[in-house]
C-alpha cells in the first residue's frame, strides 16, 4: 500500500501524539484534596482501581487510533502494486481539450462556463494538489490538433503551467488525442521512478471523440485518467463549407465589380432541437473598407431530423470597389459554439482576365468567317464585343514559339492549334498550368493522326488516354448532350455552374462530327458528350493539387469537326470554361484548422496577419503545404522571397469537431483503454464538481472512504466511552 | 476524670478564649430550642442526688415501691405495720428513690475529625469567618464540639451532671462530672481541644472510660466513627455490660456523604493514610456503597444494644435534629417500662 500524500500521513502520524500528550498533562500536579473518610475511598480505589485503568487506557488508544485513522485517510492510501500510485514524486501530464467542440457552452447562456473552462478548473485543482517539494513534476499538452507540447518536459515550476492554463483559448480544431500521445516521452522506469499520469481533460463529446480515432500506446509505466463525458446536450449548427462560385471577379472600368457572384454553404446541425423544424439565417458580409457590409443573406429552412441543408446566396458585389483580395465572412445565428458559426472565402477582384490564345497570329485585318481557324473562332467567343465590358485581354501567342517567358502574366491558356506547339512550349504550358494557370485544350484540325496529346499528357499530368486518330460521329449521334455532373459541391468543380439551366438547350443544337477519342478516368468531370457517349468536353478532377484546371474539348474548333462555332453554345461556353478555370485555379487555397496549409506557387511563408500571434510558418517547397498545421481558422497570406503578398490560404473551423452530442461513455473507455492502463476519475464534469486527483486515484471510493468511515465509527465509539469513563451519567455533578 | 493529661493550647496569642464565647459552640438558634429540652435516662441511673432520674435505690421517698418480706437485720422502722395488722406477716414498705443523671460526653478528636467542606462563616451563624484558629472551614470536630457543647447545656441546666471525655486513638482530655452551672466554662474549655493526627481508638478509650466510671451512666458518644466496625460493637458491648446508657451521634461532613468530586485529584488522608490519587466520578459508586454500609453497620451495632442512634450532617444546623432526637428518646422512654 502507498499514499497519495506521505507527507500528510507525517504529519498524521505525529498527531496521535496528541492524545498521549493531554493525557499526560492531565496527570500533572493538582493540589491534594484533605480527606477524612480515606477508608472508603482506598476500599472504593481498591475495587475500581483495574477497571479504572483499563477504561482509560481504552480511551488513550482509541484516541490513538482515531487521529491515525484520519491521518491515514487523508493520507489517500492506495492498494495494491500500481506503479503510479507509489508514494513520492509524481509526474503529471496535463492533456487539456482546447479542440473546437471544448467552445461548447450552455446554448443561450453565453455567460455559462464553456467546456473547456471547466477542464482547466480542474486542470487547476489537480495542480494545485502537486507538492514541488516532494518533486512533483507537471508538463502541459494541449490536444487541438495538432496536439501542441506547451510545456514539456514537465517542470516543477507549476507557476508555469498555471500561467499557460490561464492563456488557453479554444481552437478551431479537432481533438488529436494521437498526436497527444505521441508527444509523450519515454517514461523512466524503475523502483524510483515517478508515478507517471496523463490527465485528459475533456467533455468528450462526439466531436471531440475524433471518430475514435486510433491512438497509440502509453509510454510504459503511465496511467491514463480521463473525467466522464459531458451529460448536457448542446443544439449547434454550424458552417460545414462555404465555397464562392466565382472567386476571381473583374472590376469594371468605373471601379464597379461586375457580374453575377454567388456563394454556396453547407449547413449541418447537432443535438437538441434536431428533431425539430427551424430556421438559420445565413449571412455573408464583409469587412472590407473598415465596416461590415451584409453582402447577401439566405434563410435555411430544417425540416425535423434534417441534419445537412445546403443554400446558396446571391451576392450584391455591387460597389466593392478597389481591385484586389477581399475577405468574406458567412456566419449564422449564435448557438452552443460560435467558433463554427463563420467561415471565410476570399473574392479577388480583377481589373482583367489576360488569356494566352496558343495558336496562329494572324496579321492584317480579320479574316472572313469562310477562313476562320481555331484562333480566330476562339478569339471571337473570347472577345464577343468590342466593348470590353466583361475586360478578357486576349493575346495571341504563336505556338510554335510558345515558351515559359511569353505565358508569364496570363491567367488561361486556349490553346488552339496544339499540333504547332513544340515539347518546350508544352513544357511550357506545363509549368503554366502548376502554378494555377487554367488551360483549355482544343484538338488540332487536321484530318490524319494527332501527335500532339502524347506530349500534352506528359507535359500537363493528363488523367485521359487519347487515340491517335480522330472519329467520326456517325449521324444521329452528334447531337451534343450535358450530363449532370456527380459531384457532392456542383457549385464548386462544375465550371459551367452558370449557364448549367441552359446549358442543355443550347448543347442540343449542336452537331459534332468529329472527335479525338478520349478514354477518361472516373475523377474526370465530363461536361458534354455526343448522343452515342463520346466525350466532347473533359475537365480534369479538382483536388488538393495547386495546379490550375485543364479543360479538354475533344473536338477541333472548326466547322469540319463540328459546328460549335456558329452556335449559341460557343461564346457562353468558352466564357464560362475560360473564366471557371481561372476561378477554379486562383482560387485561395482552403483548408481546415488542424492541417498543413496549402501555400500558392512561389510561397516560402504564411503568414497570420490578424491572429494574436503573427508568426510565419515557412512553407515546405517539395510538397507546397506549410511546415507546420495552423490550429486557428482564417486567411492567412502567403510570401515570396521578396515578402510580396503572392495570394492567401484560408483555413476553415474544422466541423468535425462541432458535434456537441454527449459521447456514450463506454466508448469513450474503449477507445481511451485501447492506450494501456486507463481510470476515470469520479467525478463528473458538472459545474460544481470537485475533480479528484487523477493518476493515483483509485477507481471507485477506495480505502480513503473506507478509513473515513471507520474513523467515524470510532469516533462514535470514542464518544461513548468518553462519556462511560467519565461516569458523567453516575455523578451527580462536579462538587 | 480529671486527671486527663495536658492538652496543648492551640490558641492563636491574644484570642478570646473559647470559655468565654459560648456561640462558638452554640448557635443562637440552637440554644433556644435547647431552652425547652429535657435529657432524660432511659434507665435506672444511680445518682447520688435527689433528682428527677429514677435511681436503683429504695428509700424513704415519697413514691411507693414495693412490699417485701422482712429479714433479720432490717430496720424495723420500715415494717408496714397496717399489713402485719391484717395478715400478721411482716413485710417492710419499699418507696422509689429519685436521683440525679451523670452524661458522660465524648468528642473524638482524632484526625478524621478535622475534615470540613462547610465555611465558618456559614456555619457559625455570628458573622465569623474563621475559626480561633484560623481555619476557614468548619470541621466535624467543630460541629462534635458543638453536640457536646448543647448536650452539657442542656444537662446542667436541668440539675443533672456533666463529664467531657475527648479522645482519639486514646483519651486526650478529661472534664470530671459536675453538675454546677458554673461547669459550662469548664466544659467549653475542655472541648477546645484541637483533633490530632491519630486514628479513632473507641475500644480504649471506652476501657478507659469505664475504669474511671463506678455509677451508671448516660454516655454520649460523638464521633465518626471512622474506625473498625467490630471494635465498634466491641466498646458498645463493654458500655453495656456495665449498664450504662449510649447515644451514639455518628457526625458527617456533607462531602463525606455525596462525594460529588469531578475531577481526578490525589486525596490525602488526614490520619497518616498518604497520598492517593483518585477518580473521584469512577469510583464514586463503590465509596458511596462502601460509606452506607459502614454507616449501617454501625446503626445496627448501635440499635443491637438498645442504644439511640442519630446521624448528624454538619452541613446541618444543630438545634431541629438534636430537638427531634432528644424528643423521639423521651417519647420512648414514657412507652418503655421505665416511663
Amino acid at each position: 500500500m502507498s499514499f497519495l500524500h506521505p507527507i500528510l500521513l507525517g504529519l498524521g502520524a505525529a498527531c496521535v501524539a496528541i492524545p498521549v500528550v493531554i493525557h499526560l498533562l492531565m496527570r500533572r500536579r493538582r493540589k491534594p484534596v484533605r480527606w477524612a473518610a480515606m477508608r472508603f475511598l482506598l476500599e472504593a480505589q481498591r475495587q475500581r482501581h483495574r477497571r479504572v485503568r483499563l477504561e482509560q487506557l481504552l480511551l488513550l488508544l482509541t484516541r490513538c487510533l482515531l487521529v491515525a485513522l484520519v491521518a491515514l485517510a487523508i493520507a489517500r492510501p492506495i492498494l495494491g502494486s500500481d506503479d503510479g500510485a507509489r508514494a513520492g514524486p509524481r509526474e503529471v501530464y496535463l492533456l487539456v481539450d482546447n479542440s473546437l467542440t471544448s467552445a461548447a457552452v450552455g446554448e443561450g447562456d453565453q455567460s455559462a462556463e464553456s467546456d473547456l473552462q471547466r477542464s482547466l478548473a480542474r486542470a487547476r485543482e489537480l495542480l494545485g494538489r502537486l507538492d514541488p517539494a516532494r518533486g512533483d513534476r507537471a508538463a502541459l499538452i494541449t490536444l487541438a490538433a495538432p496536439a501542441q507540447a506547451v510545456v514539456s518536459p514537465p517542470t516543477s515550476d507549476l507557476g508555469v503551467i498555471e500561467r499557460r492554463l490561464a492563456e488557453l483559448r479554444p481552437a478551431d480544431s479537432r481533438l488529436d488525442l494521437a498526436g497527444a500521445v505521441g508527444l509523450l516521452p519515454a517514461m523512466p522506469s524503475g523502483d524510483d521512478a515517478p508515478g507517471v499520469t496523463v490527465a485528459v481533460y475533456s467533455a468528450f463529446r462526439e466531436g471531440s471523440l475524433g471518430h475514435g480515432a486510433p491512438h497509440g500506446p502509453l509510454p510504459a509505466g503511465a496511467t491514463l485518467t480521463a473525467t466522464p463525458p459531458a451529460d448536457t446536450t448542446l443544439g449547434n449548427t454550424a458552417i460545414a463549407s462555404f465555397d464562392l462560385l466565382r472567386p476571381v471577379v473583374i472590376a469594371s472600368p468605373d471601379d464597379a465589380v461586375t457580374g453575377l457572384s454567388q456563394a454556396r454553404a453547407t449547413l449541418t446541425r447537432w443535438g437538441d432541437g434536431v428533431d425539430e423544424a427551424a430556421l438559420t439565417t445565413l449571412r455573408v458580409v464583409t469587412d472590407r473598407s473598415g465596416t461590415s457590409r451584409e453582402l447577401g443573406a439566405a434563410v435555411v429552412r430544417w425540416a425535423p431530423g434534417q441534419r445537412e441543408a445546403q443554400s446558396t446566396i446571391d451576392l450584391d458585389l455591387a460597389g466593392l470597389g478597389r481591385v484586389g483580395r477581399c475577405v468574406l465572412r458567412a456566419e449564422i445565428d449564435r448557438d452552443a459554439n460560435d467558433r463554427d458559426n463563420t467561415a471565410l472565402a476570399v473574392l479577388e477582384v480583377r481589373e482583367q482576365f489576360r488569356v494566352a490564345l496558343v495558336g496562329a497570329r494572324r496579321f492584317g485585318a480579320r479574316p472572313r468567317l469562310d477562313d476562320f481557324g481555331p484562333s480566330d473562332w476562339l478569339r471571337l467567343a473570347l472577345e464577343p464585343t468590342d466593348a470590353r465590358a466583361d475586360r478578357i485581354e486576349v493575346e495571341t501567342l504563336d505556338a510554335a514559339r510558345l515558351d515559359t517567358g511569353a505565358l508569364a502574366g496570363f491567367d488561361a491558356a486556349v490553346v488552339a492549334e496544339p499540333a504547332r506547339v513544340r515539347p518546350e512550349g508544352w513544357a511550357a504550358l506545363g509549368e503554366f498550368r502548376a502554378r494555377g494557370g487554367a488551360v483549355l485544350l482544343t484538338v488540332a484540325p487536321s484530318p490524319g493522326a494527332q501527335l500532339w496529346p502524347e506530349q500534352a499528357r506528359a507535359a500537363l499530368d493528363l488523367p485521359w488516354e487519347f487515340e491517335r486518330d480522330p472519329t467520326d460521329i456517325p449521324e444521329g449521334a452528334r447531337t451534343l448532350a450535358a450530363p449532370l455532373p456527380d459531384t457532392p459541391s456542383p457549385g464548386a468543380a462544375d465550371p459551367l455552374w452558370f449557364i448549367r439551366a441552359e446549358l442543355a438547350a443550347l448543347a442540343e443544337t449542336v452537331s459534332v462530327q468529329r472527335v479525338l477519342g478520349v478514354s477518361q478516368t472516373e475523377d474526370a468531370l465530363l461536361l458534354l458528350e455526343t448522343a452515342d457517349a463520346r466525350p466532347v468536353l473533359l475537365v480534369s478532377p479538382p483536388g488538393a493539387s495547386r495546379a490550375g484546371p485543364v479543360a479538354l474539348l475533344a473536338t477541333a474548333v472548326d466547322l469540319d469537326w463540328t459546328d460549335l462555332p456558329a452556335r449559341p453554345l460557343m461564346v457562353p461556353l468558352v466564357q464560362e470554361l475560360v473564366r471557371g478555370g481561372i476561378g477554379a485555379g486562383r482560387s485561395t487555397p482552403t483548408t481546415t484548422a488542424g492541417s498543413r496549409l496549402t501555400a500558392p506557387v512561389g510561397a516560402v511563408e504564411v503568414v497570420d496577419r490578424e491572429g494574436a500571434d503573427p508568426r510565419a510558418l515557412p512553407v515546405d517547397p517539395s510538397t507546397g503545404l506549410t511546415r507546420d498545421a495552423v490550429r486557428d481558422a482564417g486567411v492567412y497570406f502567403a510570401r515570396d522571397t521578396s515578402g510580396q503578398d503572392i495570394g492567401a490560404v484560408i483555413a476553415q473551423p474544422d466541423t468535425a469537431a462541432s458535434d456537441t452530442t454527449p459521447a456514450n461513455a463506454g466508448r469513450v473507455e474503449a477507445w481511451l483503454g485501447a492506450s494501456g492502463r486507463f481510470a476515470w476519475t469520479d467525478t463528473g464534469p458538472g459545474p460544481g464538481d470537485a475533480p479528484t486527483e487523477p493518476s493515483r486515484e483509485p477507481a471507485g471510493p477506495g480505502p480513503g472512504l473506507a478509513l473515513l468511515l471507520a474513523a467515524l465509527l470510532l469516533a462514535c465509539a470514542e464518544v461513548g466511552l468518553a462519556r462511560v469513563v467519565s461516569h458523567a451519567s453516575r455523578a451527580g455533578g462536579p462538587a | 476524670m480529671s486527671d486527663g493529661p495536658p492538652q496543648p493550647d492551640p490558641r492563636p496569642h491574644g484570642a478570646r478564649l473559647p470559655e468565654q464565647d459560648a456561640s462558638l459552640y452554640l448557635h443562637p438558634q440552637t440554644l433556644a430550642r435547647l431552652r425547652t429540652l429535657e435529657l432524660r435516662a432511659k434507665m435506672i441511673v444511680e445518682g447520688v442526688m435527689s433528682g428527677q432520674h429514677r435511681s436503683p435505690y429504695q428509700g424513704f421517698s415519697v413514691e411507693f415501691a414495693q412490699h417485701r418480706p422482712y429479714v433479720p437485720g432490717d430496720d424495723v422502722r420500715h415494717l408496714d405495720w397496717k399489713v402485719f395488722a391484717r395478715s400478721d406477716k411482716l413485710h417492710l414498705k419499699q418507696y422509689q428513690q429519685e436521683t440525679n443523671l451523670d452524661l458522660i460526653v465524648m468528642v473524638d478528636a482524632s484526625g478524621s475529625m478535622n475534615y470540613g467542606s462547610r465555611s465558618v462563616a456559614e456555619a457559625s451563624g455570628v458573622g465569623r469567618k474563621t475559626s480561633l484558629d484560623d481555619r476557614d472551614y468548619w470541621s466535624k470536630f467543630d460541629h462534635a464540639t458543638a453536640l457536646a457543647a448543647a448536650l452539657s447545656y442542656v444537662t446542667l441546666r436541668q440539675g443533672d451532671r456533666v463529664g467531657v471525655l475527648v479522645f482519639a486513638d486514646e483519651v486526650r482530655a478529661t472534664l470530671a462530672r459536675t453538675g454546677s452551672m458554673n461547669a459550662w466554662r469548664q466544659v467549653i474549655g475542655v472541648l477546645s481541644t484541637q483533633p490530632v493526627e491519630a486514628p479513632t481508638n473507641l475500644s480504649r478509650a471506652v476501657d478507659q472510660l469505664l475504669a474511671k466510671v463506678s455509677n451508671r451512666c448516660l454516655i454520649a458518644l460523638i464521633s465518626d466513627c471512622f474506625d473498625d466496625p467490630a471494635h465498634i460493637r466491641a466498646a458498645m458491648a463493654r458500655i453495656k455490660h456495665r449498664g450504662h446508657d449510649l447515644m451514639t451521634f455518628q457526625v458527617l461532613d456533607h462531602a463525606e456523604r455525596a462525594f460529588e468530586f469531578a475531577d481526578t485529584a490525589p486525596f490525602e488522608g488526614l490520619e497518616g493514610e498518604g497520598l492517593v490519587k483518585v477518580d473521584p466520578r469512577a469510583i464514586r459508586a463503590a465509596y458511596l456503597d462502601a460509606i452506607g454500609k459502614h454507616l449501617d453497620a454501625v446503626e445496627k451495632a448501635t440499635r443491637s444494644f438498645g442504644f439511640d442512634y442519630q446521624l448528624v450532617d454538619t452541613h446541618d444546623w444543630l438545634g431541629p435534629p438534636l430537638a427531634a432526637f432528644v424528643a423521639r428518646r423521651n417519647a420512648r422512654i414514657k412507652r418503655s417500662k421505665y416511663g
